[in-house]
């Protein structure tokens, strides 16, 4: 036996050709399928859409009245001019209010879904936690319950967050989330917790993704893999997707935040707690890595 | 690379002309199982077309795809446990006719899990011990002693065979 000899053994393994073109065809017939974009996600982007055209046209109202000066009423006579009362708007309150009165329901558009670009989102990010400094390797958490490391503490115990799904490590189980390839992006456990939520709006709830690594105990290494920075983001967007398509809520927001922490409890809106794999470039000797992605709803 | 403009019948034929082969390999030699590495071949291209991902260039396209069929293989691996595995039958019936070259593949497709993969990552599709490291979750040592011992192992069995 040589090299060569298993080379040849092994490449002499093909896929039948009649199951190429049978495998060719099934592909076809699911693409379109598969690729539909779900209703939900059709009048989201209709809204946003809608809004920004709303915005614009009070943006271009505010300008256009703020270099033609309204004449007062006793010149015009009133008729054909403004209600009687009102004032002239000036061009801010025109906007911010429209802003906020046309919004209702529909806040989705105005949010930002990722905020890779600014550091400050408007209204999602109720709070920014950089948990971990990478300056040491000694608050590596061994759970994911250990992750939270809000800056009032209390806040988080005032809110009795309800873990309704976990992942297992090495399992495949529950909500765990093998980054090889982001094949693992969601789980049928945590597919199953966002359907519960699927129309209703009276309860908070969000989901946390913690990217951690973790030390693979039985030395298999099945279920986990390095992650590369842009895989990671590749994967979030997969999660972000499925989340769309399955808990039929008015938005899915994700923060995605270089090494830190955000922690984003808000009604009617996922959140998300990510840690991006850079983070564990502050821990080299750490074996492996895996997504836990947990959602937790807020005890009423 | 971008392949937005092409027709998603051009796009698959591609996909499959281009991979099926190796993507079979790797999951045949990982499942055991012809029928599985069959399905588990179309689920790694049915992600592919789900996701449409964009690849910087063919060999981040394979080895993006090699990766997701590892982990569709996972997947079947772990189903395994609740359900009956495919007859052998199947299974010997894909691997080559040549006797000394089914000898081979026979023994390859009888090693541990463990061997059988870095292998046939080796072997069939050139890479690396990096590539393989990065490709299955584990240290570059880890993947040359696997490597050393899984042609070591092959070898006994060989010998054991004549």
């Amino acid at each position: 036996m040589n090299d060569q000899n298993v080379k040849d053994a092994l490449m002499s393994v093909r896929l039948d050709e009649e199951k190429k073109e049978a495998m060719k065809g099934a592909l076809l017939a699911a693409a379109p399928v598969r690729q539909r974009m779900p209703v939900r996600r059709v009048l989201t982007a209709a809204a946003a859409f809608l809004l920004i055209i709303g915005l614009g046209f009070a943006g271009y109202k505010a300008l256009t009245k703020d270099v033609t000066p309204t004449l007062p009423p006793e010149n015009t006579g009133a008729v054909g001019g403004q209600v009687e009362g009102t004032e002239p708007d000036k061009p801010e309150e025109t906007t911010a209010g429209t802003a906020e009165t046309e919004a209702p329901g529909t806040e989705a558009p105005t949010e930002p879904s990722l905020v890779n670009e600014v550091n400050q989102p408007v209204s999602v990010v109720t709070e920014q936690n950089p948990v971990f400094s990478g300056e040491t390797g000694t608050d590596i958490p061994t759970n994911v319950g250990n992750l939270w490391n809000i800056t009032d503490p209390n806040e988080l115990e005032s809110i009795h967050w309800r873990e309704l799904v976990r992942g297992e490590p090495g399992t495949g189980s529950g909500s765990y989330l093998a980054p090889k390839a982001g094949t693992h992006a969601y789980s049928t456990g945590l597919t199953r917790a966002l359907e519960q939520y699927a129309g209703r709006d009276d309860v908070n709830y969000y989901v946390r993704i913690d990217v951690i690594r973790y030390t693979d105990p039985d030395g298999t290494g099945t279920d986990c893999n390095t992650l590369p920075p842009d895989e990671s983001l590749r994967l979030y967007e997969e999660i972000r997707e499925r989340m769309y398509e399955t808990a039929a809520l008015e938005e899915v927001s994700f923060v995605i935040e270089q090494t830190a922490l955000w922690y984003v409890p808000q009604s009617t809106t996922f959140g998300a707690m990510v840690y991006d794999a850079s983070f564990f470039e502050h821990f080299p000797d750490l074996p492996d890595c895996g997504f836990f992605v947990s959602l937790y709803d807020e005890l009423s | 690379m971008k392949e937005t403009s092409a027709r998603p019948a051009d796009r698959i034929e591609r996909l499959v002309n281009a991979y099926a082969d190796d993507l079979y390999r790797i999951c045949l030699f990982r499942l055991q199982s012809a029928p599985d590495a069959e399905d588990a071949v179309q689920d790694t291209f049915l992600k592919l077309i789900e996701k449409r991902p964009v690849f910087r260039s063919e060999e981040h396209e394979k080895a993006w795809l090699i990766r997701v069929a590892l982990n569709v293989c996972a997947d079947r691996l772990r189903e395994r446990t609740r359900h009956p595995q495919a007859e052998l039958s199947e299974t010997l019936a894909a691997l080559p006719e040549d006797p000394a070259l089914r000898d081979l593949a026979e023994a390859l497709l009888a090693l541990p899990e463990a061997y059988r993969t870095v292998l046939t990552l080796h072997y069939a599709e050139g890479y690396t011990t990096k590539e393989i490291a990065r490709a299955i979750g584990k240290s570059a040592s880890a993947v040359k002693m696997r490597l050393q011992k899984g042609r070591d192992l092959l070898k006994d069995a060989l010998t054991k065979g004549e």
